[in-house]
């Protein structure tokens, strides 16, 4: 075949796949509704500007919003109408229109930019007098000072509303702050995790899009500095501990998936589907009946996509061991069939080494991350999968980041690093968090103990939450000085990390 | 509004692919049925320019029509490369919206942008800023459309990519993945899994380099926070499609409550063994078979594993799904899995709904199995073998028996649903398929295939009388004979090409001789080659009353062929008629008798027998002959001479 007809053949595939995960019926009605919104908004503002907002005029226009808002907060959860430069997006469907339309949309975009706003987010329905009170706030005078704040204040009382700043395309390669891109992802990851959570468990269709943004940036963060994915059970990147479990699992999965090497379309399905993969607890709050109850509401995306499919398999299976067990309806399938999905094995290691190391409210204090590790080995073969568990533990070492240890000379440190590579699988990077002679430090001296392995070493494992140390706060602090170490770096800044001393 | 998906959904019918017979020639049809080998579907050989596609000029044409690229732009030379290629990328990702993709249209238009775009990247990378109606290069306007959906510019800036780095290492597939992405956007299909950004960053590109938006940011950080802070209000996070802070909410949802408990898996695993973990090398071939669980080609058993999951649902009474709530992903995984290359999985998903509908329906889902028996007949309906025939790759040419089992069981009627397909197929393996199945289909239909023919025209009558010539035996025949005075001249070629392979008779020669009465001087050569290869002597005698019938009427080159099909054909056993008819007439005995074309073909009937007397004969007549026929009668006498010689030779 030449190359050509495999271009041809390319092609044909990805307009097909294309036009299979399209929710043809969904995208229409988001646009539609979405169009009808800004218009009929635009329209009353208009309409302020020449008539007391008692008077008639507001009569349809108010309810025809209203109306229009219910249906799309049916459909979406929250409905957010966001001006970029000339484009407005309702919930990621960009509105298109013919040039007067496209008139329109910047007459629109330019009304909310005299209050510097750009963007509109409606949390709940309206009555229509709320709409008319809207359209007058919007349509008259910015303040002076802080005109979005104004702005703000006055349709506070009216609705569920919040907005935004105005906003432009962000180009890739603008410089940006390398060293918090993780945990900015992390923190949008968690915002999104938490809508995804909300609209799910109020039976509305899944969206993966925003997750999947977030999850790219993580990845590309994650390569940046792999070890921020094994930290992250122990920070409290999200106060609710449901969402940061989603989290950490998804970072944890995502460090298996890059050691595998999978492709980027493949890893970023991984992110998307980790993201979701308890969100079945929404609706059933036992561990038996939570994955089928996910895959539940996750089926209420519509479109076939390779990452749906995955996903659902995913949901459905994350709990099963490793080996096949001889199931009902299962003996006629080969091995591979019965055992579980790559993304769920991937998911399971990620899952099970979470639950073993990370803080849970009202829960007894976890397991050291050397020790979890060392359990889930046990069980390798049977609970889980022996090359990725392999990989896994390639990527931690012998005592994963967020161990705490005693050295030979009783300071206690803080493992910092994962394995490196196969000599120093057992000598991580670790920083100190308490001198021998009983001092907590502030945790910025740094020691490679593959350097010092002939006369510095682990002596033992501690217990933190024994030993009175908090991983977590100790690792936030290391990312802090890090961003810190950088700046100065960068910037020539003399100003020294100023850690607060910890008493036991 | 979709407009442009309308357009793409009736891509079809604007196909461009119409091959046609090629004059004169009939090649041989071979056993499997497939093209003639250096021939395009219907004979058309490569390098002719009748392939149904507009000649290049024209093809420029058919693409400009209204779509608002202005004129070829640029000062120096470089700069006006560069822009022909842009105007020729921004029409080939149009071509979508007309075309499908597999038209030889579009091969021609990849083909020509391939090229252009090698030729131009050997003179050093091509780098691209973007702006809403323009691409720049080297301080230049190179292209320019102000028409925003029909922009190439428009579709870069809207889906914010700000610039395009083309290297000089750039290979066709990374074209190929770029123009998927284009045509995606062209093809206006909202993706709620992905948008133009994560496309760009899985396609990872190694020799292009993009600037693009990730997601959209404040336009003045600072500024924005200070706000913020003013306000107390909650901050945005934009590039999380929305809101970052204030979460959730619609009708009745409370945006502090956190529907995730916290105890979300707990209790942890309970594994009481420790084992000191250890570096274990995990070798890259079994990362690769690891990898390849998640490839493309693992896709169709991943599908089948979920609906055996979803079997497993609906059957459990604890859970008690309904079918109904989730028949939109059984009916999404069939129309994944109806493609030709997918008949495995397809065989097995549909043993599993048979087998599902087989079954008793619990009593919390009783409509069930109505829902699945019509799942299953979506497996065969019209759009299902349409859908399988179309997906037969171009290079495909022999049937595919699980193709054939698949259509068996899964139409009610599968001769009658592979013609109705192949009445709407246009490409030429999937009709090449197409035809192979009617042939193990149609073994006792031909009459309904008749029947059918006569009812359809164009390619699909070219089709069926392919299919009728092979099966058909001795009875269709004189019905394929028929066809060589079809009023369809490419119809009559099909019929001829498969005439030489078919069961001779009588009927059969008498329909060729009827066509070749009517025939145009082009096709005359073709039937003449048939009646030869059939060794019947009675076109001998049929052709000898033509010529002294209708003599005046036919064409000297005719003539020459008539002549040489008598002379072989005939034989010694004719010498006497040629003879006479060359012998001059009257009592002055100088002039020949009966028509030019008459003598003409005695001539070279003459030349084709090796006897003495027939050179005699040619000698005599050259002398008497008008000067219009004594060159043909020359080299009627020269031939035999020379074929004489080789005779003596040999």
């Amino acid at each position: 075949m030449s190359t050509v007809d495999q271009m041809q053949q390319g092609l044909e595939k990805a307009l097909q796949a294309a036009a299979q995960a399209d929710d043809r019926e969904l995208a229409g009605r988001v646009r539609e509704d979405g169009r009808r919104l800004v218009f009929i908004l635009l329209g009353l503002l208009r309409t302020s500007r020449l008539h007391d907002k008692d008077n008639a005029a507001f009569e349809t226009p108010s309810k025809e919003f209203a109306t229009t808002l219910n249906a799309l907060l049916d459909l979406l959860g929250a409905v957010h109408v966001v001006c970029v430069e000339d484009q407005i997006y309702v919930n990621d469907i960009r509105l298109r229109g013919n040039p007067r339309e496209q008139q329109m949309i910047e007459a629109f975009v330019q009304e909310l930019a005299r209050h510097r706003v750009g963007g509109i987010s409606f949390h709940g329905a309206l009555q229509p007098d709320a709409v008319r009170e809207i359209a007058q706030a919007v349509a008259g005078k910015p303040g002076d000072e802080s005109p979005r704040a104004a702005l703000e204040h006055k349709l506070s009382g009216l609705g569920d509303i919040a907005l935004s700043g105005t906003h432009r395309f962000r180009i890739g390669g603008e410089p940006t702050q390398q060293r918090k891109d993780y945990e900015e992802a992390m923190k949008r990851g968690a915002s999104v995790v938490a809508e995804a959570v909300q609209n799910l468990a109020a039976d509305r269709i899944p969206n993966p899009l925003p997750i999947r943004r977030v999850v790219i940036d993580m990845v590309t963060s994650l390569r940046e500095d792999p070890v921020d994915g094994s930290l992250e059970p122990f920070r409290q990147t999200t106060g609710r501990a449901g969402e940061q479990h989603l989290l950490s699992v998804t970072s944890l999965a995502l460090t298996i998936g890059e050691a595998l090497e999978l492709p980027e379309g493949a890893i970023s399905d991984l992110g998307v589907a980790a993201m979701l993969h308890d969100i079945g607890y929404t609706k059933v709050p036992d561990r038996t009946g939570h994955c089928a109850a996910g895959a539940r509401l996750l089926l209420r995306q519509r479109g076939f996509h390779e990452a749906k499919i995955r996903r659902l398999l995913m949901v459905l299976e994350h709990h099963d061991p490793y080996a096949p067990r001889d199931e009902e309806g299962t003996s006629g399938l080969r091995r591979s069939e019965r055992m579980p999905c790559l993304f769920a094995r991937i998911l399971r290691i990620a899952n099970d080494y979470d639950l073993l190391v990370s803080p849970r409210p009202g829960q007894p204090p976890p397991m050291s991350p050397s020790m979890a590790l060392a359990h889930m080995w046990s069980a390798r073969e049977t609970e889980y999968d022996p090359n990725l568990l392999a990989l896994f533990a390639q990527v931690l070492g012998l005592f994963p980041p967020g161990t705490l240890l005693e050295l030979t000379d009783g300071r206690w440190v803080l493992s910092v690093s994962g394995a490196r590579d196969k000599e120093r699988f057992s000598w991580p990077l670790v920083r100190v968090v308490r001198e021998a002679d009983g001092t907590f430090s502030d945790a910025t001296e740094e020691i490679d103990l593959y350097e010092t392995r002939t006369h510095l070493r682990p002596a033992r494992i501690l217990d933190p939450s024994k030993m009175g140390v908090d991983v977590g706060k100790q690792v936030s602090r290391r990312k802090a000085r890090d961003e810190e170490g950088g700046a100065d770096e960068e910037g020539g800044a003399d100003e020294e990390g100023g850690a607060d001393e910890e008493s036991k | 509004m979709d407009e442009q998906q309308d357009n793409l959904s009736t891509a079809t019918e604007t196909d461009l692919e119409t091959p046609v017979l090629e004059e004169g020639g009939v090649p041989p049809v071979p056993d499997d049925g497939s093209v003639p080998p250096g021939t395009d579907e219907g004979g058309v050989p490569p390098g002719t320019d009748d392939t149904g596609i507009p000649p290049p000029d024209e093809l420029d044409d058919v693409l400009s029509m209204a779509d608002g690229e202005e004129a070829q732009r640029g000062t120096s030379k470089r700069h006006q490369q560069v822009s022909g290629v842009l105007t020729q990328m921004a029409r080939v990702a149009r071509s979508f919206l007309l075309y499908d993709p597999r038209n030889k249209a579009i091969h021609h238009f990849l083909t020509s942008l391939l090229d252009n775009l090698v030729s131009c990247l050997k003179d050093g990378a091509i780098k691209l800023m973007v702006q809403p109606f323009e691409l720049w290069y080297e301080g230049e306007v190179v292209y320019l459309n102000r028409d925003r959906e029909r922009s190439l510019a428009f579709r870069f800036y809207r889906d914010g990519v700000r610039g395009l780095h083309f290297l000089p290492g750039f290979h066709w597939e990374e074209l190929a993945k770029l123009l998927e992405i284009l045509s995606i956007r062209y093809t206006g299909v909202h993706q709620h899994e992905d948008d133009v950004v994560t496309l760009l960053w899985k396609a990872n590109f190694k020799n292009l380099e993009i600037v693009a938006v990730e997601g959209f940011v404040p336009e003045d950080e600072e500024e924005d926070e200070e706000e913020d802070l003013r306000a107390l209000s909650l901050r945005f996070d934009a590039e999380a499609g929305g809101p970052g802070k204030r979460v959730g909410g619609g009708p009745g949802a409370d945006p502090e409550a956190a529907p995730l408990p916290d105890d979300v898996d707990l209790p942890p695993p309970h594994l009481p063994k420790k084992v000191k973990p250890d570096w274990v090398d995990v070798p890259v071939h079994i990362k690769a078979r690891y990898r390849s669980e998640v490839s493309a080609a693992a896709l169709p058993s991943d599908c089948l594993r979920l609906v055996r999951h979803m079997r497993r649902q609906l059957d459990d009474p604890q859970e008690r799904w309904k079918y109904g709530d989730i028949a939109h992903l059984f009916k999404e995984i069939r129309e994944f899995l109806l493609v030709s290359e997918h008949l495995g999985p397809l065989q097995r998903f549909m043993d599993i709904v048979a087998e599902m509908a087989k079954a008793e329906p619990p009593p919390w889902d009783q409509t069930r199995r109505m829902a699945l028996d019509d799942l299953l007949r979506g497996c065969g309906d019209d759009h299902a073998v349409r859908k399988l025939l179309h997906s037969i790759p171009v290079e495909e040419r022999q049937l595919d028996p699980e193709l054939l089992a698949v259509i068996k069981r899964a139409c009610a009627d599968p001769f009658n649903a592979v013609l109705d397909g192949l009445a709407k197929e246009h490409g030429s393996a999937s009709r090449a398929i197409g035809r192979q199945m009617l042939e193990e289909l149609g073994k006792e239909r031909v009459e309904e295939l008749q029947q059918r023919f006569d009812a359809v025209e164009g390619h699909v009558a070219r089709d069926l009388l392919r299919v009728i010539a092979r099966i058909g035996g001795e009875q269709a025949a004189p019905f394929v004979a028929r066809q060589c005075s079809h009023e369809d001249i490419e119809i009559q070629g099909e019929a001829m090409r498969h005439l030489k392979a078919m069961p001779y008779s009588g009927q059969v020669g008498r329909a060729i001789f009827e066509a070749f009465k009517t025939a145009e001087s082009e096709r005359r050569t073709a039937l003449l080659d048939i009646m030869k290869h059939t060794g019947d002597r009675r076109f001998v005698d049929n052709l000898a009353r033509l010529l002294e019938k209708q003599g005046s009427s036919i064409s000297s080159s005719d003539a020459v062929q008539i002549g040489r099909l008598m002379g072989q054909l005939g034989g010694e056993r004719y010498l006497e008629q040629w003879q006479a008819w060359l012998t001059p007439k009257g009592w002055i005995r100088k002039h020949l008798g009966g028509s030019a074309a008459q003598q003409i073909a005695a001539a070279v009937a003459l030349s084709e027998i090796p006897v003495e007397l027939a050179e005699k004969t040619l000698r005599g007549a050259l002398k008497v002959a008008d000067t219009a026929v004594q060159p043909f009668i020359g080299r009627a006498l020269s031939h035999h001479r020379s074929a004489g010689a080789g005779k003596e030779a040999s």
